[in-house]
């Protein structure tokens, strides 16, 4: 080999094992990312003159003060925690109507055809369109208060859950039913020990997603008509620029979609241990 | 058809104030379809949500392609691409507002929010999902990156880019109509506020179900897209 | 005493847009003696899944007849139970329950089953795995828990669809001893479905030959080895003659993939 080879080959070599080097240690890696980051954020916020940017320090300050005070320049609007309540209730509302009816129509939908040709047009039609849209003509019917926002919520996280529901039972692995069907099962006995058991990791999809979903549902109702709640904080921070308190919000409505999420996540893998 | 029938009894009865019926939608959708206010709102509207969907579709495809071919980026961006994902894109409407102002550039910034994250996690899954035995196939016949990825990683990818690029359609429609709606001063969003305001609820329900409309046959162009440059394979995505 | 006559099942289907009818099966008879073990053997396609899922009563026929000692088969029943070349194991539950299954469907109560069930999953030789789940079990091993399942409902005709084809050829021997055992012990009618000549003369009293295209039986060919049957018998003149037969019938059989 030449010299010019070996150079060349000596410098693949060493950054591939740079490489290697970094993904056995995937952790370090993320960790010394986001230390990074927030470094970064630190520094920028500091020293820039963008007021968009405040220092993460500003925002951790901004925060701990909407934990205790109501804001009242501007309009008021109370504590984090009473907000938190506030949404919270809607949400609970929204979706403790969704889940189940999503789930109870995905369930008829799958086992009667009448049923699914009924409604199929109208449910992948919504999926389909920006729930967004429809939110003017639900203020119009239903003004502006809490029925409203559980509406909207309802909304946004049933068709996602009624779908999921549908799809996962009738997706059942097919030789199940063969075999259920040749130790003498009836139909009652295929529905219940066979396909739902069988549709069980669709239908808790089908439930985080619909959590998910209305959470944004419940977001964008107080954001764009009710202005209460975690999204009425949003708006009125943000309207009176107030970026460290509007960051800090923003933070918690993150930190409760993901605790939301997570935690149905662990139930899901719970539920369906007995998948490879 | 038995909801449209219900729709017009219903309508004729609560008061065309509050629920107009299916008729009244119709003639005015009829006398919107030919004023050229309203064609100038359909174009104005449009134009923040394709520039922005462009922009997600241009920025959410190599990122995603690129954190799913390397597991290491994947795993460094994850969790933020996760916290991106679950954030209901709304709240960040008023950062866009500071940033840029009240205008076509924030409108586009929106958009690009709403659909960024789908077309970046799906073109991800494409990737994560291509077979390991194909890429040992290739790499035992001497496969350089760049043939591995334009021949086995893109191709393998390409139903989970085309489904984050549907979802990222409906996303995009639903953040230009987000984006209008709390910014308001041009386009369907616009219109849709004069009329609730001013109570001119046929008009309302005309317009929305434009919008709704657009929606729905953007959604079918993308699914025949999806079906002619992928038939071998539709995915589910990533919603 | 099982009366398979003239059966005939006729498939339409869409092939590049036009409508195509062919026959699965056609003319295909063959009777079953009580307590007997009978292979059907064929290549692949030739309609032998199809035939002893309508005995089973899960399929329908067009024409012909299917008489269990004098009664016309009009759907699955208590007299017959069946082991599926994929397991089909309810993978949400685990061995003690899997194999309880079909009692379950009956109606026994769940005290009365557990002595039922963990007598036969001691049979097949999974005495300690009793609250594994599918997931957790080889290949083999769920099959053995198909077969207690199928045993466990203590059926007249056991029918087993290529039970051993999704098993490595280790795995397959040992099942296949095991198999022979336990049917030793029951004296049940049993009716094996396979593609693998060795295994339909190793363990059965007759083996009937099916040709494709329309499926139908060739001939039934009687195996004379004495039982109880062992490894060794593998080796004798005329089960490698039998094997040979059957091998030469079936290489002019081989269909391309239709």
């Amino acid at each position: 080999m030449g010299t010019a080879q070996r150079d060349a080959t000596a410098k693949i070599v060493s950054g591939a094992s740079w490489g290697q080097a970094l993904s056995r240690h995937p952790g370090a890696v993320q960790i010394l990312v986001a230390f990074f980051l927030i470094l970064c954020w630190e520094a920028v916020g500091r020293t820039s003159r963008f007021a968009i940017l405040p220092p993460l320090s500003g925002i951790m300050q901004g925060w701990w003060n909407i934990l205790f005070t109501r804001r009242a320049a501007g309009g008021t609007i109370g504590t984090l925690p009473e907000n938190l309540l506030l949404s919270g209730q809607a949400l609970v509302a929204g979706g403790g109507l969704a889940l189940p009816s999503g789930i109870l129509l995905g369930t008829l939908m799958a086992r009667y055809r009448k049923v699914e040709y009924l409604f199929d047009f109208y449910i992948n039609a919504f999926m389909s369109a920006p729930t967004a849209a429809f939110i003017p003509i639900i203020v119009v019917l239903f003004g502006l208060g809490f029925t409203a926002r559980v509406v909207v919520i309802f909304l946004y996280s049933f068709f996602v859950v009624c779908v999921n529901t549908s799809t996962g039972i009738r997706h059942v692995d097919r030789s199940l039913v063969e075999m259920a069907r040749s130790f003498g099962a009836t139909e009652r006995q295929l529905f219940w020990k066979i396909m739902i058991p069988g549709a069980v990791p669709l239908i808790m999809a089908g439930i985080r997603l619909g959590i998910g979903r209305a959470v944004k549902g419940v977001i964008n109702a107080e954001a764009l008509f009710a202005i209460v709640g975690l999204g009425g904080m949003v708006m009125l921070y943000g309207n009176s620029f107030d970026m460290e308190k509007l960051y800090a919000v923003i933070f918690t409505i993150v930190a409760l979609a993901y605790v939301l999420m997570k935690s149905v996540h662990l139930i899901e893998k719970r539920l369906t241990r007995w998948q490879e | 058809m038995i909801l449209l029938s219900a729709w017009e009894i219903a309508g004729r009865r609560v008061g065309a104030l509050i629920f107009p019926a299916f008729s009244q939608v119709l003639v005015a959708w009829v006398k919107l379809s030919s004023s050229p206010e309203f064609l100038k709102a359909i174009y104005l509207s449009n134009e923040a949500m394709v520039i922005g969907f462009l922009l997600a579709a241009a920025a959410g495809i190599p990122l995603g392609l690129f954190t799913g071919r390397f597991p290491l980026a994947g795993r460094v961006a994850n969790p933020y691409l996760d916290i991106f994902l679950m954030t209901p894109t709304v709240s960040l409407v008023p950062l866009f507002i500071m940033i840029f102002g009240v205008g076509l550039v924030s409108r586009i910034a929106v958009v690009f929010s709403f659909a960024f994250i789908f077309v970046a996690v799906n073109a991800q899954a494409g990737m994560k999902a291509t077979e390991p035995s194909l890429v040992e196939m290739a790499h035992s016949f001497g496969a350089r990156e760049s043939q591995l990825f334009t021949r086995i990683y893109l191709p393998s990818a390409l139903p989970a880019i085309m489904a984050g690029i549907r979802i990222g359609i409906s996303r995009a429609v639903a953040g230009m109509v987000v984006a209008e709606l709390l910014m308001g001063a041009v386009g369907l969003g616009e219109l849709i506020s004069f009329y609730g305001g001013s109570f001119k609820t046929d008009y309302l329900f005309a317009t929305i179900a434009t919008i709704v409309c657009e929606g729905l046959i953007l959604l079918h162009l993308a699914q025949r897209l999806e079906l002619r440059l992928a038939p071998w394979k539709v995915s589910e995505g990533i919603e | 005493m099982i009366d398979i006559r003239n059966i005939v099942k006729l498939y339409k289907k869409q092939e590049d847009g036009r409508p195509v009818e062919f026959y699965a099966l056609k003319g295909f008879s063959l009777r079953i003696e009580n307590h007997e073990f009978l292979s059907i053997i064929g290549p692949s396609g030739c309609g032998k899944t199809t035939l002893l899922k309508m005995v089973d009563g899960l399929i329908p026929w067009d024409e012909g007849e299917i008489l269990i000692d004098g009664r016309s088969v009009s759907g699955p029943g208590p007299d017959r139970g069946m082991v599926f070349q994929n397991f089909a194991l309810l993978p949400w539950v685990d061995v003690i329950a899997n194999v309880g299954f079909g009692l379950e469907l009956r109606g026994v109560k769940a005290e009365q089953r557990e002595a039922v069930v963990l007598e036969y999953i001691r049979a097949v030789g999974l005495d300690g795995f009793e609250h594994h789940y599918p997931r957790q079990l080889s290949g083999g091993m769920q099959q053995r828990v198909g077969l207690a399942r199928a045993l466990a409902v203590d059926p007249k005709i056991l029918l087993l669809d290529e039970p051993f084809g999704s098993v490595d050829a280790q795995t397959r021997r040992l099942l296949q001893h095991d198999l022979i055992r336990l049917w030793e012990r029951s004296q049940k009618t049993a009716i094996f479905v396979t593609h693998d000549m060795e295994e339909a003369i190793y363990l059965s009293d007759r083996v009937a030959l099916m040709r494709p295209r329309p499926g139908s039986v060739q001939e039934v060919l009687k195996v004379s080895l004495p039982r109880p049957r062992n490894e060794e018998i593998k080796k004798e003149k005329s089960f490698v003659d039998l094997k040979e037969y059957l091998w030469e019938q079936l290489k002019g059989m081989q269909l391309p993939k239709s």
